[in-house]
């Protein structure tokens, strides 16, 4: 992590900057992202992870989606993205955080041999979607640069949910089982 | 402000319309805000040029404010989570912190949009 970022979020204008009109298009396009339902929840949230250990979000790393963890996600599996290629993680996912490290670290040098590799797990629809995910996933760079996004909060991971539009809700506090 | 490249934005009208769409009002909204139009296209040409591996020609003479959106463009490429502070008081040296937001906000677009289109391009040719 950083060294602090004293940026002061305390003179933001509301309705200029924070909630204002960039802030709010960005959401849309954010909730635009999360409607979309065509790959498997827990793959789209071990890549929501994936984003939030490379860019050191603590945000994200402090809230777990509600769909994945109705869909089979367990904690067990966020353990394992880091070193994710050398896991027992199935390929499908696997292929999509190869996908999600290509854009993020070196877009300009993906290989065919990855367009294959994808190609025989996912439509083109759901390889777009993962991707847009990923840019959705990376919509908090902007305030990890400035080191306004702290954790839900420090003691427990929270549940993440969707409202009908996709804007995103903080939920209750998730019970270790 | 151009976000997508055509094939992008022809990739994303077939299989992920709403988030085109989203995108596209993004497009008209960064032109429309109070943010310096060549300083957010000296940072869009910054993300094309590097994340393409082409060669970096950088401004010549850059003003003060150009030379720390530079920087911050380059740790926000390379390494968010060790942005410096002297690299954000140096843009809150020429702007306001409602400017340093949105133009943090703006730099997040161009550079994931730019990560979209190269890897749409490689991935569904």
């Amino acid at each position: 992590m950083s060294e602090a970022v004293s940026f002061p979020a305390e003179n933001l204008t509301p309705g200029v900057s924070a909630q204002g009109p960039l802030d709010r298009a960005i959401a849309e396009f954010a909730a635009a992202a999360v409607r979309a339902d065509r790959v498997d929840p827990v793959l789209t949230e071990l890549v929501r992870l994936r984003c939030a250990q490379y860019h050191d979000c603590r945000i994200c790393a402090s809230v777990r989606t509600q769909v994945a963890l109705d869909a089979g996600y367990e904690e067990s599996m966020q353990a394992k993205i880091a070193n994710y290629a050398n896991s027992d993680l199935s390929p499908e996912i696997k292929a999509a955080l190869k996908l999600t490290d290509a854009m993020l670290i070196d877009p300009g040098a993906i290989d065919p041999d990855l367009a294959a590799e994808l190609a025989a797990y996912f439509t083109p629809d759901q390889l777009v979607e993962i991707c847009v995910d990923v840019m959705k996933w990376s919509q908090q760079k902007a305030f990890v640069a400035l080191r306004i996004e702290p954790p839900v909060s420090d003691q427990h991971l929270t549940q993440l949910l969707w409202d009908k539009d996709g804007h995103p809700i903080f939920g209750e506090p998730i019970r270790e089982s | 402000m151009q976000l997508l490249s055509h094939h992008s934005a022809a990739q994303l009208k077939v299989h992920h319309p709403e988030a085109g769409e989203e995108l596209r009002r993004l497009e008209i909204l960064l032109d429309q805000s109070s943010l310096d139009d060549g300083l957010l296209a000296l940072c869009r040409r910054y993300f094309e040029t590097e994340l393409r591996h082409q060669p970096w020609d950088p401004p010549a003479s850059p003003t003060p404010l150009e030379a720390a959106c530079l920087e911050f463009c380059e740790q926000f490429r390379v390494s968010v989570d060790t942005m410096s502070d002297a690299q954000v008081q140096a843009l809150l040296a020429h702007l306001s912190a409602d400017d340093v937001y949105n133009l943090a906000s703006a730099v997040y677009l161009l550079e994931l949009s730019c990560r979209l289109d190269l890897t749409l391009e490689a991935v569904l040719p």
